[in-house]
């Protein structure tokens, strides 16, 4: 019950306390890789320890000992004992209700996610191959288009699409650096990195967790492929192909506290780049796995612990009870 | 199977060239490609654009002619529809190299990064 309990506190304390936190840091713009990993940290853990918790209220812990019988003998009396009481049944129904719930819940969302992408990507290609020409030697798909433009279309069949549009208005150095960020999207799998955030976003939309870490994730994607552009091309180059991409039409969606993604995006080029210090960005990370082990260790501590007692009476070594069978 | 894309995709550009409803021999004879491919082959294909819906066909005498349903740029448009979708909406095709900005934010960036760029020039 208390293993039950901590868990929860656990999953709730993420789930309010990390995006209120996180959001917007500006530490993770200079190690957007980071940032990436501890939102993801984040999400898992939220999730694990509210399965954990379920399962925590369905199963009561047992000792473990080293004789199976025991151990089955253990568990069930354990068992009918919770379930005997009305109060533990309920307990052990709304656990097992909980953890069914949030694994469901995310297999369906994962599942449905997965399925849809794949059915768009492919319609989308097919009508990509058919109006779009392949340049060979920058191994690009060329859409003829005004506006310039640039993404890519990940998966196996990868495509990175560039419109006439953006051919003419860029630069080589600059051209270089678009696709540079386009391969480091398809080269690191932030397709795969993003659909996550998604699914878990849609699987549990008023976890404010999640949606933060939908948007934060999506903005230090775009951070991380521009630092492998400007790795390449110069931060300068980058911030000006950025901006001659950009410059020629408003944003789609709604503009982000303290203007749009993409001027902040040249903005952070623009300025002395100043990456995140070794022993920070070691910090972190120790911090999100700590923040990842920390359901484990909750609900194994019990466990772990029980593992180390000697259950069997003085003077019968395990050697000598399995003999007495 | 590659090859069988190629061709379709040559299929659809000579019919968008063409402007007007093709007949196969006709499509055969702007496809200009070395070695020819076979009639049968050209056919085959072209019936299976139409069953997709890129071509329509109509009779003419006793074949058919082969037009596009939509212009190249109207599915040009749509997929740039696709990939700029709101982000919602759109895992398909990622992220699109920019959003896009405000007129103002853009100029005030260009200038912030002519300052950034005369100065790193003079060091």
């Amino acid at each position: 019950m208390i293993v039950a309990a901590v868990l929860f506190a656990y999953a709730g304390l993420l789930c309010t306390l990390v995006p209120r936190l996180l959001r917007g840091a500006r530490w993770a713009e200079r190690a957007p890789r980071l940032g990436i990993a501890v939102w993801q940290a984040a999400g898992v853990s939220a999730l694990v320890s509210a399965a954990l918790a379920g399962l925590a209220l369905t199963v009561p812990t047992v000792r473990v000992s080293a004789d199976l019988a025991q151990l089955l003998q253990a568990c069930v009396m354990a068992l009918a004992a919770q379930y005997a009481s009305p109060g533990g049944a309920a307990a052990g129904a709304a656990g097992a209700v909980l953890a069914l719930a949030v694994l469901g819940r995310t297999a369906w969302c994962t599942g449905g996610t997965v399925l849809r992408i794949r059915r768009e990507r492919h319609e989308h290609r097919a009508v990509l191959d058919l109006v779009g020409r392949v340049d060979p030697v920058r191994s690009v798909v060329v859409l003829d288009h005004e506006e310039p433009a640039a993404y890519c279309l990940p998966g196996r069949h990868r495509r990175t699409v560039i419109t006439t549009g953006a051919l003419r208005t860029l630069e080589s150095g600059q051209l270089d650096a678009v696709l540079a960020h386009e391969r480091a999207h398809q080269d690191e799998r932030h397709d795969a990195v993003l659909a996550w955030a998604q699914t878990l976003a849609r699987a549990f939309p008023r976890m404010p967790l999640f949606r933060t870490a939908e948007a934060e994730i999506a903005r230090l994607v775009e951070m991380r492929a521009d630092d492998v552009a400007a790795a390449r091309s110069g931060r300068l180059t980058t911030a000006a192909a950025l901006l001659a991409v950009a410059g020629g039409h408003a944003p789609m969606a709604g503009l982000a506290a303290g203007g749009s993604t993409a001027a902040c995006r040249v903005r952070r080029l623009i300025e002395p780049h100043r990456p995140l210090g070794r022993v920070r960005v070691a910090v972190g990370s120790l911090t999100a796995a700590v923040a990842l082990a920390v359901p484990l260790l909750v609900i194994g501590g019990p466990a772990a612990a029980a593992t180390q007692l000697n259950y069997c009476p003085d003077g019968t070594p395990a050697a000598q009870v399995s003999t007495m069978h | 199977m590659p090859q069988f894309g190629e061709l379709e995709a040559a299929i659809m550009d000579a019919v968008w060239e063409a402007g007007k409803p093709l007949r196969v021999r006709e499509v055969l004879d702007r496809l200009g490609r070395d070695p020819e491919p076979a009639y049968n082959t050209v056919h085959t294909v072209t019936e299976i654009l139409f069953r997709k819906g890129w071509l329509a066909k109509e009779k003419d005498g006793r074949a058919y002619r082969y037009g596009a349903t939509r212009s190249r740029e109207e599915y040009v448009a749509g997929l740039m529809g696709e990939a700029f979708a709101a982000a919602g909406n759109r895992t398909a095709t990622l992220a699109r190299f920019v959003e896009g900005m405000q007129p103002g934010e853009a100029e005030e960036l260009h200038r912030l990064l002519g300052e950034a760029v005369r100065r790193e020039s003079s060091t």
